[in-house]
């Protein structure tokens, strides 16, 4: 079984690869080299790295400017100080002008651990969804990862990847593409679809197979690329399964939760049930010790499944 | 250096159709900030017609230096600008601040050929200077970055975060210059948050800095060659202006910071005083 992985060093390591020979990569951080991984990228390639201090908004519009000479700035840093200090400036410097800078967030929710509430950013992804421009990617496995990472280079506009701190499994075989926009299948099933993103696709996984020992074939659905989500593909699935639980280690507003309703309520409206960050600040601890106090763990993804098909149930009779 | 008094002559009478081009698109628009459009202008006018390397008929050309009005309310005067040179047709001055205008309230850049970068939000447009210029010097061009900032601009935390990052990396390809008049919307910037002693700050900050009469344009063209000879170092230009220069009533004006509604009256006086200025 392949060790696990943490998917900040897999986007450095990757990132690093392409800088051999693309020298208009351009790596730019806000003193946390060591913290988002991109020291891996730092040491080989020196002379297409650089620091701007602790100064994160200088960082977002410095790598627009630097967008124009014909570079490609990818900007690195805990995804709240990146992505929430410096909303008007990404908004307004990268995303109003459409320019090709890359944001690459490495602590995003519970599972930024014991930092605590500050680093612990459980709002990125519903901030990011509202603006227009943006692709958001946020890759389940080092296999996802690095195509994401090759896709993010190529794409000619704005890209806010997430990393991640802790070590994950791999879940997709050797021969997965990774497209943007398209949801990956890990378990076929029938019963409940339970749309995952991130992290949290390991709990995801062992609350479906528990769900087997129960009778339930549910469904697992990786969605990897947050904004733009393809909606048809997201029909097809729910026309199936006719009910949906979607997880996130982010709050349950506007993330992904809030994407699969959206599509569902215009198109295909069905029960839903969402596991997430329920409108409160996380805490000091484990991201594991963090998910079962927060109800986000896979009893509460299981108790969600069986309440989404009861639900499924009552609407249906 | 020897400056032809024809070609002063003629910045002077540019500078005197650009105030006028103000004052017109502002009263058509019903709003526009004149008073920080009229102190920039002759800073502008030299920048435009000495200063940069420019190519109006390729606005895209590679080899162009870079404008940022950071400062992106005070347009009007820019715009017109574009317009004296040719970026833009002069018929579209009178659309200013309308829907589907391509002389927006606020610059765009795509929008309007001769921009180089959508600003509105203060204190971002230095840093993007700065990421020009790291830019530029990466890739080794010699291609140089000029800044308008406003002086209420400058108390926002993100100039100063940039102007760090300027010193670290000798950005001596980066001109910022200051349109100091004095008053932003509140009230004067000493009754609002001082900026002094301001060219102190900047030196703390590591950069070179030069004061000038901004309105002067033998002045400002000297200044701006006295900073080729400076290297490894970004350079800053306090200019001091008067907010509103050249019309009376709005000269060192608090209320023309915004100058909504402006009568007939009150432009036809604007544009009789502009008129008598003497080149």
């Amino acid at each position: 079984m392949k060790k696990k992985i943490s998917l900040r060093k897999v986007y450095a390591k990757k990132l690093s690869k392409l800088a051999d020979v693309n020298k208009r990569i351009i790596v730019i951080d806000a003193d946390s080299r060591e913290a988002t991984g991109i020291n891996i990228f730092t040491q080989q390639h020196p002379n297409q790295s650089y620091c701007v201090g602790i100064a994160e908004q200088n960082m977002v519009s410095l790598a627009a400017g630097m967008s124009l000479t014909g570079l490609i700035p990818v900007i690195n840093s805990y995804s709240m100080f990146l992505i929430e200090r410096t909303v008007d400036q990404i908004r307004n410097t990268i995303l109003w002008p459409e320019l090709n800078v890359k944001l690459v967030g490495s602590h995003v929710g519970f599972d930024v651990g014991i930092d605590g509430v500050t680093h612990q950013t459980i709002e990125d992804l519903s901030i990011m969804r509202s603006l227009p421009n943006i692709v958001i990617l946020n890759p389940a496995d080092d296999i996802e990862m690095e195509q994401a990472v090759d896709f993010m280079i190529k794409y000619q506009g704005p890209v806010y990847l997430r990393t991640g701190k802790t070590k994950v499994d791999r879940f997709h075989n050797i021969k997965y593409k990774f497209r943007m926009g398209e949801p990956s299948i890990i378990k076929q099933g029938r019963d409940v679809a339970l749309f995952s993103t991130g992290i949290l696709l390991e709990e995801t996984l062992n609350a479906a197979k528990q769900l087997e020992k129960n009778n339930i074939s549910a469904m697992v659905i990786n969605i990897s690329t947050i904004k733009p989500i393809n909606e048809k593909s997201i029909i097809s699935i729910v026309k199936k399964t006719q009910c949906a639980v979607t997880i996130e280690d982010h709050t349950i507003y506007g993330g992904l939760g809030g994407a699969i309703a959206e599509i569902t309520s215009k198109n295909e409206p069905i029960a839903i049930e969402m596991i997430g960050i329920n409108d409160c600040f996380g805490e000091t601890g484990y991201g594991k010790q963090l998910y079962q106090k927060y109800n986000m763990d896979e009893d509460a993804i299981i108790k969600a499944a069986k309440k989404a098909i009861k639900r499924k149930n009552l609407i249906n009779n | 250096m020897i400056l032809e008094k024809s070609k002063i002559k003629r910045l002077k009478e540019i500078a005197k159709q650009t105030r006028l081009d103000i004052i017109n698109m502002i009263f058509t628009a019903r709003s526009g900030n004149p008073g920080g459009s009229l102190s920039c202008v002759e800073i502008i006018v030299v920048l435009y017609y000495h200063v940069m390397n420019l190519h109006p008929k390729n606005s895209n050309w590679a080899k162009r230096d870079r404008f940022i009005l950071s400062k992106g309310h005070a347009c009007p005067a820019l715009y017109s600008i574009l317009s004296q040179k040719g970026y833009i047709d002069k018929s579209e001055l009178s659309t200013f601040r309308q829907f589907g205008t391509i002389c927006p309230t606020h610059p765009e850049l795509g929008k309007t050929k001769g921009i180089d970068f959508s600003t509105g939000s203060l204190g971002t447009g230095l840093s993007v200077g700065v990421g020009m210029a790291l830019g530029f010097k990466y890739l080794g061009l010699n291609n140089k970055v000029f800044v308008l900032i406003g002086d209420g601009e400058l108390q926002e935390g993100q100039n100063w975060e940039a102007a760090l990052t300027a010193a670290q990396y000798k950005l001596d390809n980066l001109i910022a210059i200051v349109d100091y008049n004095k008053i932003q919307q509140n009230g004067t910037i000493d009754q609002t948050i001082s900026l002094k002693p301001l060219n102190k700050k900047w030196l703390a900050f590591g950069w070179k800095v030069k004061t000038v009469n901004g309105h002067n344009i033998t002045d400002l063209i000297k200044i701006f060659h006295s900073l080729d000879e400076i290297n490894n170092k970004p350079k800053v230009i306090i200019a001091n202006t008067i907010k509103g220069k050249g019309i009376s009533y709005m000269e060192n004006s608090v209320k023309w910071h915004i100058g909504a509604n402006m009568t007939e009256e009150e432009k036809e006086t604007a544009l009789r005083e502009i008129k008598k200025i003497k080149i």
